[in-house]
């Protein structure tokens, strides 16, 4: 946008009487004329404010908050500027996965992870890691190679709706040279930390517990209404969760993650792969 | 982002008047010119005393407009800034209708706030709502009057003076004794009011009735909703039992007609009983409310910024939670017309709009439920109640409905799935009783065999719109309204004696307000969820005395506070909404 090409402290002068343009009453005119042109530059930030990308970058948060995102931990100030100027394009597919598996990217910004989502009936949709998320992720329709709980027994109290195709789960991948996360394990009573303690680590996890509440808040709000986030997952092992692969408890559950735990050779072993995380989901 | 920045928080606060001037002198002495030396009542100094007032009232419009551009600082931001008179001033960037009243509210203009909401978000405010329940009509001993046409008839709250016409036809009966005279009064301390009648009372349950005569238990002589449990006994609504004896007195059948203020907004809000004038006179002939009416007032500020940010969830179709509630809230603007089976054209709007929404997944069936309630606290109608049966009546087609239709007389109803008789379509009705109605211009033909679901009214007007506008292919998605959870509020308050009176009429309105505004099931505290919390209520009855509006009250103590009979926290279904049923009993004591 162009700016005006003289400063009313330049147009007073050039319109003045010669008695008016020379000597104190030239440096009078000049400051009422200065004082006139800071009122204007300030009108024009103060209109430019609520435009992301003209902002300052202490005006973002409420930008964002006007159109219904929160900026990522680590994103910049350019790139939610970015998200916020796409925001209303964005919104005509919000309750898509399309939609919550790129809101999820973009506040994960500068990192670019791999994201999946999956659905009851074993429809995947996933971004590889640094996708181009202006398109669509790309949707396998797996052959029922995704069995989280139905042969969950007993019947988990934590899982007591199994089954419903508005079920559904997000996954997303800590892998490569620059996780976004990493397991952190610390054990509660050993090393005297309680929970709270620890602001900068969720349980098993290095990434601040506020991270995993800004992923869930933006699955709650992106999602459709009459869908369940029944978990979302966090792998440390990129070969999980293979849309490619069958429901055999080695890549894929395998219908017994209904409960944290199954007795095995009477010994209670943990039911779902160990080198995830999983963040109770949102609906 | 400019090459040079002012700071976000900058633009939001003008310089004062002195710091202008200071700026403008500095500046002066910057360039050479001895402008701190010069006397005050010169030219050169008067000039640019009077110039740094206008930069000061200038840059105050300035910081307004920065503000503006933002939902939060439009909707509660303030500038404070040197007026012309040298005083210093402080004006919200928007004003907010919902916080004026009279002269003000009537010199009230669109502020940024709307500007923004109607240009960024298409969003308008929604505008106030005249109150409108029901009035019971009672004959006592005149002789029958009417029929009224809608408009004719009028009453009136003399304790604030608001007035109320009838918005259906209805005639008034010559005075009808139900069950000759009361021949028992059961009253035990804190259970049910029964009456027994000397005779066969021929009521029916949700009836309303006057008491008149009664001696010993005067507050029993009024209006009330009962519940038959014999031929000869019913119960009272609304009160309890105060182990006082009393007897005799006569019951007489009340008709219960539909009003709406005339005024509207919460002007017209009238507690339960206080709508005693009849402004038509009728010699014989008296009224009262056995439910409150709650006028809606302006949109307030914060509302309509969270309906904007609604309002993005609304583009998609893919129906996010917030799309549902959007819909919802914005009803009473979506105009709807319809043409009736009869050819008659109808465009619908709401009686009171939406103000409160829960929006809740079934986990189990994938269901979305999407609960609703308005400024009064339930929404009337019905929105896909099943139909039972369709029958003959005088030619017409009788609908009987699985539950109560909750319907009205003149009401529009959308029916369809009915196999057998030509019952679909659009309709206006005629109520036979809570479960049956027949179909204005409708021909009853063939045999009722099997389905259909009816939605009418208020609810049944927002389901269609929500059906229409947001639920997505597949997806199935139910609107009901919030349930009812009467709350009785008892509390002594200490107050000067000359705001005794005042205070008594501000309170009742106070109480009215908050619980308008009570989120379907309740509120979470730190403790626990779907609570009312006494200490809000508490709140209320100390802000009722607000002196010009400030956070300072009048009220001098307030003891012995039972909120729906206890002393803690109310606990609310988490799909209730609370409605003040008794009338909250306020002992005013001036001192």
């Amino acid at each position: 946008m162009s700016r005006p090409k003289q400063t009313l402290r330049d147009l007073a002068k050039a319109i003045s009487p010669r008695w008016l343009s020379t000597g104190v009453a030239e440096k009078y005119l000049a400051v009422c004329g200065m004082a006139l042109d800071a009122l204007n530059e300030k009108l024009r930030q103060g209109m430019w404010a609520h435009i992301p990308t003209y902002s300052t970058d202490d005006a973002l948060p409420f930008i964002g908050a006007d159109r219904g995102l929160v900026q990522g931990p680590s994103e910049s100030a350019f790139a939610f500027a970015s998200r916020c100027r796409l925001a209303y394009d964005d919104w005509q597919h919000a309750g898509s996965a399309w939609a919550v598996l790129r809101q999820m990217i973009l506040f994960m910004s500068p990192q670019s992870p791999a994201v999946e989502i999956v659905s009851e009936n074993s429809v995947w949709q996933v971004y590889a890691a640094g996708s181009d998320t202006s398109q669509p992720p790309a949707i396998t329709v797996g052959a029922s190679n995704w069995n989280w709980d139905l042969a969950t027994t007993p019947p988990s109290a934590l899982s007591p709706y199994t089954g419903g195709w508005w079920r559904f789960w997000v996954i997303l991948f800590a892998t490569g040279s620059t996780p976004f996360a990493a397991p952190a394990p610390f054990v509660f009573g050993t090393s005297g930390v309680r929970i709270g303690q620890r602001p900068d680590a969720s349980i098993g996890l290095n990434i601040p517990p506020s991270t995993v509440a800004g992923i869930r808040s933006i699955v709650a709000t992106w999602k459709s209404a009459n869908t369940w986030c029944r978990w979302i997952v966090i792998s440390f092992d990129a070969t999980l969760f293979d849309p490619t692969k069958s429901a055999d408890g080695t890549h894929n559950p395998a219908g017994t993650f209904g409960n944290w735990g199954i007795v095995s050779a009477n010994v209670m072993v943990a039911s779902r792969f160990s080198s995830a995380r999983y963040c109770d989901g949102v609906y | 982002m400019p090459a040079y920045s002012l700071g976000f928080s900058n633009l939001f606060q003008p310089a004062s008047q002195s710091q202008w001037l200071s700026s403008l002198l500095s500046a002066l002495q910057t360039l050479g010119v001895p402008a701190t030396s010069w006397q005050s009542g010169s030219v050169a100094k008067q000039m640019l005393t009077l110039f740094s007032y206008l930069g000061s009232a200038e840059d105050g419009l300035v910081s307004v407009a920065a503000q503006g551009g933002f939902l939060d600082f439009a909707g509660s931001g303030t500038v404070t800034y040197n007026a012309l008179s040298g005083q210093v001033v402080t004006i919200p960037v928007t004003p907010d209708p919902s916080t004026l009243t009279g002269t003000a509210l009537a010199a009230w203009q669109p502020g940024w706030l709307d500007v923004l909401a109607d240009g960024s978000y298409n969003v308008q405010r929604l505008t106030a709502a005249s109150a409108s329940g029901s009035v019971a009509i009672t004959n006592t001993s005149g002789s029958a009057a009417g029929p009224f046409a809608a408009g004719t008839f009028h009453v009136a709250n003399p304790t604030t003076g608001a007035t109320y016409t009838n918005t259906a036809t209805f005639s008034v009966p010559s005075a009808q004794v139900a069950g000759g005279s009361i021949s028992v009064i059961t009253n035990p301390n804190g259970g049910a009011v029964q009456i027994t009648t000397a005779s066969a009372h021929g009521l029916t349950s949700g009836a309303t009735v006057l008491l008149q005569g009664i001696t010993g238990q005067a507050q029993l002589n009024a209006t009330w909703v009962i519940t038959v449990t014999s031929t000869t006994q019913f119960t009272l609504g609304g009160v309890l039992g105060n182990g006082v004896s009393s007897s005799s007195g006569k019951v007489y059948v009340s008709t219960v007609v539909a009003f709406a203020a005339d005024t509207a907004g919460t002007a017209g809000t009238s507690a339960v009983g206080t709508i005693t004038q009849l402004v038509t006179s009728l010699v014989g002939v008296s009224c009262s409310n056995t439910a409150a009416l709650v006028g809606a007032g302006w949109e307030s500020n914060a509302a309509l910024v969270a309906r904007c940010r609604l309002k993005l969830q609304s583009l998609s179709p893919n129906a996010p939670a917030g799309a549902y509630q959007y819909f919802a809230l914005t009803a009473s603007q979506l105009v709807q017309a319809f043409t009736t089976a009869d050819a008659t054209a109808q465009t619908l709007t709401l009686t009171s709009p939406i103000s409160r929404t829960k929006v809740a997944l079934n986990l189990s069936t994938g269901v979305v439920t999407l609960t609703l309630a308005n400024a009064s606290g339930p929404v009337g109608g019905c929105a896909n109640l099943a139909v039972s049966n369709a029958s003959a009546s005088g030619g017409l087609i009788k609908i009987t409905t699985s539950t109560n239709h909750n319907l009205s007389t003149g009401n529009f109803v959308q029916i369809s799935g009915v196999q057998g008789v030509p019952a679909n379509g659009f309709w206006t009705i005629t109520v036979s009783d809570a479960t049956n109605f027949t179909l204005s211009g409708s021909t009853f033909s063939g045999s009722y065999t099997s389905g259909g679901s009816v939605e009418g009214s208020d609810l049944g007007l927002v389901d269609y719109i929500v059906q229409q506008n947001c639920v997505p292919v597949a997806v199935t998605a139910t609107t009901q309204s919030a349930t009812q959870q009467s709350v009785a509020i008892v509390a002594t308050v200490y107050v000067p004696s000359a705001q005794a009176s005042s205070y008594a009429a501000a309170v009742q309105t106070a109480l009215l307000n908050y619980f308008a505004t009570l989120p379907i099931g309740g509120l979470a505290t730190d403790g626990a969820t779907n609570v009312i919390p006494i200490n809000d209520v508490i709140g209320v009855l100390y802000q009722a005395g607000a002196v010009g509006g400030s956070s300072q009250s009048y009220v001098r103590g307030i003891s012995n506070v039972t909120l729906g009979g206890g002393t803690a926290d109310l606990v609310m279904g988490p799909n209730n909404v609370a409605v003040l049923s008794p009338a909250p009993s306020i002992t005013v004591v001036g001192q």
